[in-house]
């Protein structure tokens, strides 16, 4: 049990700083998407700032502190959220942009509501077998999912930068062919 | 001690992550820009129908090919400036695998093109350049639209893309590998 809970722990916390860091970047999305989903203007900039910050908060919880209730309530709560979300949009019939994992992920709808059962065996998991880790057990799978994502964008930095070089170079040669003004 | 490294190691690693993602935004967005603009160095897949699986001399191209292990076929127009662009761009003597084709409007329109891009050394063109005066080549291949590469594998066409630059047609010319060298190199370019 006590490995499957640190897995679980790892999966959980990495999915949600992943969630976190692409919110992160630009809220408006997410402020968007809340929005849509029925909460006043004024208030949906704050809520995404919340969801962002809870989400940023149960991940680093998750591996400092997977034994304690409130950690794992954590998981429960954001899942409970993202199902109510999905729930919502799929009662409206409407297409809600989820951006779940920032601008430009799939519409909100019955796979947030699915996903809620993932969601509630995993903070069942860390319910049952989560043994307290050290501080610096702690850390360093804080750094090491840390570094895993910082290296996942690092590669599809440079894809984009080869693709952007390429087209750069390609578009310098039609420039001795385009009209001058 | 180690702890406080490693957490500071983990922030650090996550601000690095939201910076190469909004780098990464931004090459979207200039990659979103150029696709508006229509200059992404992007080929696009070309239907060669019938043509596919066919020995290119029954196309009317040199006998020559049939017996190709790879080659890339380039067609030319006289009236495209991006084929104008290609053939200035094109390394010369042509390389190895490469042979082009080029539709003209008349020989003495072939003549100026191909002179003004260094493709005709002497009197006559270099001897992987085809000229397909009444377009009878590119008609009976099917093709309406320069410029366009075909790849031969085995002697027998395989399939075609739109080149957008030279950039694209150097990165697709094949690369024999050689023995005994000291590393894999590009083959030797000039006629054989």
């Amino acid at each position: 049990m006590s490995f499957l809970a640190k897995v679980a722990a790892l999966a959980t916390s990495a999915i949600l700083l992943w969630a976190a860091l692409e919110k992160a970047r630009d809220l408006s999305p997410t402020a968007a998407t809340i929005r849509r989903l029925g909460v006043p203007g004024s208030l949906a900039w704050p809520a995404a700032f919340l969801v962002t910050a809870a989400e940023l908060v149960v991940a680093v919880a998750v591996l400092f502190r997977p034994d304690t209730a409130m950690t794992q309530a954590g998981i429960v709560a954001l899942a409970g959220l993202f199902a109510l979300a999905g729930w919502i949009a799929w009662r409206r019939g409407e297409a809600i942009p989820c951006n779940c994992f920032g601008a430009g992920s799939k519409d909100l709808g019955v796979s947030q509501m699915l996903a809620f059962l993932p969601w509630l065996a995993a903070a069942g998991v860390l319910r049952l077998g989560a043994p307290r880790p050290t501080a610096a057990a702690a850390a360093a799978a804080f750094a090491v999912i840390s570094l895993l994502l910082a290296a996942i964008q690092g590669f599809a930095v440079r894809k984009a930068w080869i693709e952007a070089r390429g087209d750069r170079r390609s578009a310098q040669e039609t420039y001795p062919w385009l009209p001058q003004h | 001690m180690a702890a406080a490294a490693l957490t500071a190691t983990a922030v650090l690693a996550l601000l690095l992550a939201v910076f190469f993602g909004a780098l990464l935004e931004m090459f979207r967005d200039v990659r979103q820009l150029r696709d508006a603009l229509g200059i992404l160095d992007r080929p696009l897949s070309v239907d060669i129908g019938a043509a596919a699986g066919t020995r290119p001399s029954i196309h009317g191209l040199p006998r020559a090919l049939d017996s190709a292990a790879a080659a890339i076929v380039l067609f030319l127009s006289d009236r495209c400036e991006t084929c104008r662009a290609l053939a200035a761009g094109v390394a010369k003597p042509l390389p190895e695998n490469l042979w082009i084709v080029l539709e003209a409007r008349s020989p003495d329109s072939a003549a100026s093109f191909l002179s003004a891009h260094g493709l005709m050394p002497g009197a006559a063109p270099e001897e992987r350049v085809v000229v397909d005066l009444a377009g009878e080549i590119a008609g009976h291949v099917g093709l309406n639209t320069t410029p366009i590469c075909f790849r031969l594998q085995d002697g027998v066409l395989t399939h075609a893309t739109t080149v957008p630059s030279s950039r694209y047609l150097t990165s697709i010319l094949p690369m024999p590998i050689r023995l005994g060298g000291s590393s894999t190199r590009r083959s030797s370019y000039g006629n054989a």
